[in-house]
């Protein structure tokens, strides 16, 4: 495998859980964070960031 | 409003730590006393007025703790008693250091979520955040987060990034993992008195060249377990997701802070500037101070972009940015935001990363 192909490979797993995040996130209407809280683990899709249920 | 959230602090800015980095001064720290129970039963009977589908109760400080176990018992009474049927959830964001078995079983029969503040190994964490003797809080705080592990609750950590974490974004990465510690939130500091910047205080370059050797290192190890949420919340962005963060919103106004008297400010880092005093719950209701121009003003112009943003091509990910930190850099609301070059640097190198992982991720 060339330099390039395992530098291309790092990240694949987090751009699938983003990918994957952003398909659940679908056509819900989006609550967010506050930045004086910490993530948790309860959130949408245990994305840790609240919950993303229909408005 | 879908979710209004509150940020309240109980013993107001009274804290048994005296962090450097503390926005709060000590005639803050001394200036109210802890809240009552009047005062807190009727926040929660008002709370119950609103007609948002959410509402989250944020305990914070100074140090919420040291309001004790019956204040809280009264909090979850007074919930019980307005709050039925509406959805509510109550976290919390404490230091640690006063984590005892008993509150740990208390918080979490109670289902509150909770979050400690941990700026990295002992020797950054103790620089910074510190008791009134001097000595640094780092050994009290993992006895508190070990209580926590013990019990199986899951905690999530604000870390605080200031200069004594410039160039070490990877040795904090693996601190904060080795303990087990995958949901994280980086939160740069950056503060202004009369007499300029406070000691600390990060300046863009400094913030950007954090965040961007933290977000290669997570693209290095890889791991989907750990999440970073500033991180995160910008590759969403990227990637034509939604906002995860308020930083990323221009809805700051749907936050309110709360101090221990019932005077409402916009958001908790607005807590004692008088241009943001909203009203005082004794005198007036929430529904009542949502209503009134001062608070329609303040969330007209938190939702107003700078001029200098008018033509930039990140406006639609960061929304101008977070609304305190454009009032810090030049007065008013729609200031530019003081890390906007920070995040116009960090935006710039993730979108590259992420068209290297994979060119057709990402959607703007």
């Amino acid at each position: 495998m060339s330099t390039d192909d395992k530098s291309r490979k790092k990240g694949q797993k987090i751009l699938q859980r983003m990918l994957d995040m952003k398909r659940e996130m679908g056509n819900v209407k989006a609550g967010y964070s506050c930045h004086t809280e910490s993530p948790y683990s309860d959130g949408y899709g245990d994305a840790g960031y609240g919950d993303y249920s229909d408005a | 409003m879908r979710r209004l959230t509150l940020i309240i602090k109980p013993v107001s800015s009274n804290c048994n730590l005296r962090c450097r980095y503390c926005y709060h001064s000590e005639q803050q720290r001394m200036s109210y006393p802890h809240m009552t129970n009047e005062v807190v039963r009727e926040l929660i009977r008002q709370t119950s007025q609103i007609t948002s589908k959410e509402i989250y109760f944020i305990w914070h400080g100074g140090e919420p703790l040291l309001a004790g176990k019956d204040f809280y018992q009264g909090v979850i009474s007074a919930q019980s008693c307005y709050l039925t049927n509406r959805s509510y959830r109550n976290s919390i964001q404490t230091n640690g250091t006063l984590m005892t078995d008993n509150w740990a079983e208390f918080l979490l029969e109670n289902k509150f979520k909770i979050g400690v503040s941990l700026d990295g190994p002992s020797e950054i964490h103790d620089y910074n955040r510190i008791f009134h003797s001097g000595l640094g809080s780092f050994s009290e705080v993992i006895k508190g987060l070990s209580i926590l592990k013990d019990k199986n609750v899951e905690t999530g950590v604000i870390t605080v990034i200031s200069k004594k974490s410039l160039g070490r974004g990877k040795e904090i990465f693996n601190f904060l993992v080795e303990n087990g510690f995958k949901r994280i939130n980086l939160s740069p500091f950056a503060e202004r008195d009369n007499n300029g910047f406070v000691e600390g205080s990060l300046t863009p370059k400094e913030y950007a060249d954090f965040m961007i050797e933290v977000f290669n290192y997570w693209i290095e190890k890889d791991d989907p377990e750990i999440k970073i949420q500033n991180l995160e919340n910008f590759f969403q962005k990227l990637i034509g997701g939604k906002a995860l963060f308020c930083h990323s919103t221009n809805r700051c106004s749907s936050y309110l802070s709360l101090d221990s008297n019932g005077d409402v400010y916009l958001c908790g880092r607005f807590l004692g500037l008088s241009d943001f005093k909203l009203g005082n719950i004794l005198e007036n209701t929430l529904l009542e101070i949502m209503k009134l121009s001062v608070y329609l003003n303040i969330a007209k112009q938190v939702s107003s972009f700078a001029v200098e943003c008018k033509e930039c091509k990140w406006k639609k990910i960061c929304f101008g940015g977070c609304s305190y930190y454009r009032y810090m850099n030049g007065g008013t609301l729609d200031s530019p935001y003081y890390f906007c070059s920070s995040i116009k640097t960090i935006l710039e190198h993730m979108a590259e990363t992420i068209k290297r992982i994979d060119s057709s991720a990402i959607n703007l």
